[in-house]
């Protein structure tokens, strides 16, 4: 963010502290493509994604005045998507353990089904497909995990913003990282795999 | 087996090394066929997973249902029911009935009567919103607390609500000597800085209507700059300030702020309200003179620039 831009934010949340809503839209406006996609990317459902966007922004306009400019303010908003994320999932993970009608597949089987039914997964940038296999992925990670891994690798924060926006120590979001991107080498691998044995 | 390194081809594979790692790790993978494979691996992950991206088609729609909650949310309990008033006009009638009634009760507690105004006119309760003392006795703040300040953006008239019982509106447009003067009683509000946002808000909307500002609001701003403490506020009273910039008085209290406040973007923004002014550079140049060696660079520079090229460098 250029000098001129962080002046301006900074001019938008002083204002949104006084009770400007006007200004808050225009903060909502400059980092909500951001926030929607990486609660896009943590849960893999855009209508879960929508839900933890909204949250997330009505959270930050409640609590906007115990912001004290010790973060960016960017950092400090996707801290609260992230939180929301984290806490969507595991209310989605609760409901569905509850639910006694649940039919939905093992993860295994749906990344299994969603890579044979990829026949590029390459060029499909955005297909029901290529989500499907993300998220199938994505549920091998534990909570930590993933949040490391989405910031990383899907939002390209560096490892000291994300140890900023997560409150763990830049050693500890390596080995996340690190772990992370091994068990999604590995569901990624085990279907290549099975793919090489099909076409022989 | 994988390679001890393995955790540094993951730094170097999202771009986390600095130069003299990088080169480091560029050599090793030159001769180790287990990183390479790492590094492999890590690259086919990539072109599997890409970032899920929403599009406009889908943002656009799921901003509006926000904004739309977030107006909602911020409108929520502050009903506006104006009565008493006719088209365009002040009327206090009910908040002159009870006030009278009150007064009533007032001279009926005395034995004598003692410095009633020789004429109760509106105008001691307009400015009722601190205690209007008479004599020995208080009486307590009528018109305390605004509610709601609302500005029509077509003709400039400003609506005042009251957190009274019987909800008093007032009514009035730029010109309109009481509705001044509510709002330069909302903008010296020492309790509650939302009321003084609102009033400062009202005030901007009201002078960008009539592109002009009374004087006594623009005196209530000046006040206002240098009481304030919260940045946001000061920021909207500039605001307001830009249609006074052509005035002695509001070019005053501008320039005050930008040599004065200790905040480097309120300063800045009293800076390039100060240059949008018609004046030549010519006469503005001992202050131009003193900001050149202000502590934030923006203002030193754009100073500078402005002594040595005058405005149109700007443009």
């Amino acid at each position: 963010m250029s000098k001129n831009n962080k002046h301006i934010e900074f001019e938008l949340v002083a204002r949104a502290q006084a009770g400007d809503g006007s200004a808050f839209e225009e903060l909502v406006k400059i980092h909500d493509r951001q926030v929607l996609n990486l609660a896009y990317s943590m849960l893999g459902n855009l209508a879960d994604a929508q839900d933890v966007y909204q949250e997330t922004f009505l959270r930050a306009w409640k609590s906007i005045a115990s912001f004290r400019f010790q973060s960016s303010f960017k950092t400090w908003l996707l801290r609260i998507a992230v939180n929301q994320s984290l806490t969507a999932r595991k209310r989605k993970k609760l409901r569905s353990f509850l639910s006694l009608n649940d039919t939905s597949p093992a993860a295994a089987d749906v990344i299994e089904k969603a890579l044979k039914d990829s026949s590029s997964a390459t060029d499909a940038l955005f297909s029901t497909e290529t989500l499907q296999q993300i998220n199938a992925a994505m549920e091998r990670l534990s909570a930590k995990e993933r949040a490391v891994f989405t910031l990383k690798h899907f939002q390209e924060f560096k490892i000291r913003d994300i140890s900023e926006m997560l409150g763990y120590a830049e050693g500890t979001v390596k080995n996340l990282l690190f772990r992370a991107g091994r068990k999604m080498q590995k569901a990624l691998k085990s279907y290549y795999k099975d793919d090489v044995h099909v076409l022989q | 087996m994988s390679c001890s390194r393995s955790k540094e081809i993951m730094l170097y594979f999202y771009d986390e090394l600095d130069d003299e790692a990088r080169l480091s790790i560029e050599a090793h993978l030159q001769a180790c066929p287990s990183c390479r494979k790492e590094l492999e691996g890590l690259e086919e992950m990539r072109s599997r997973l890409p970032a899920p991206l929403v599009s406009d088609e889908i943002l656009q729609p799921t901003r509006r249902a926000l904004l739309y909650k977030l107006r909602r949310s911020q409108t929520k309990g502050s009903t506006q029911i104006p009565i008493w008033q006719h088209a365009g006009k002040l009327v206090f009638q009910a908040g002159l009935a009870a006030a009278l009634i009150f007064f009533g009760f007032w001279l009926g507690g005395k034995n004598s009567l003692q410095t009633v105004p020789p004429q109760f006119s509106m105008h001691d309760l307009i400015t009722a919103s601190k205690a209007v003392v008479l004599q020995n006795d208080a009486i307590s703040p009528y018109l305390m607390g605004i509610n709601r300040i609302t500005v029509n953006a077509n003709d400039g008239t400003v609506e005042i609500e009251y957190n009274t019982v019987n909800e008093v509106t007032i009514r009035g447009g730029a010109d309109d000597r009481d509705v001044t003067i509510m709002l330069q009683n909302a903008l010296q509000s020492e309790e509650d800085p939302v009321l003084r946002l609102r009033a400062v808000k009202a005030v901007e909307a009201m002078a960008a209507t009539a592109d002009d500002l009374d004087t006594v609001l623009v005196d209530a701003l000046g006040h206002l700059l240098q009481n304030e403490k919260n940045i946001g506020i000061k920021l909207s009273a500039l605001d307001a300030l830009q249609f006074a910039v052509n005035t002695p008085q509001g070019k005053k209290i501008i320039i005050q702020t930008m040599l004065s406040d200790k905040n480097d973007v309120v300063r800045m923004k009293a800076f390039k309200t100060l240059i949008k002014s018609d004046e030549p550079i010519s006469k503005m140049s001992d202050v131009l003179t003193t900001t050149r060696s202000d502590s934030n660079v923006y203002i030193r520079t754009k100073s500078l620039q402005l002594l040595e090229k005058g405005k149109d460098s700007l443009l």
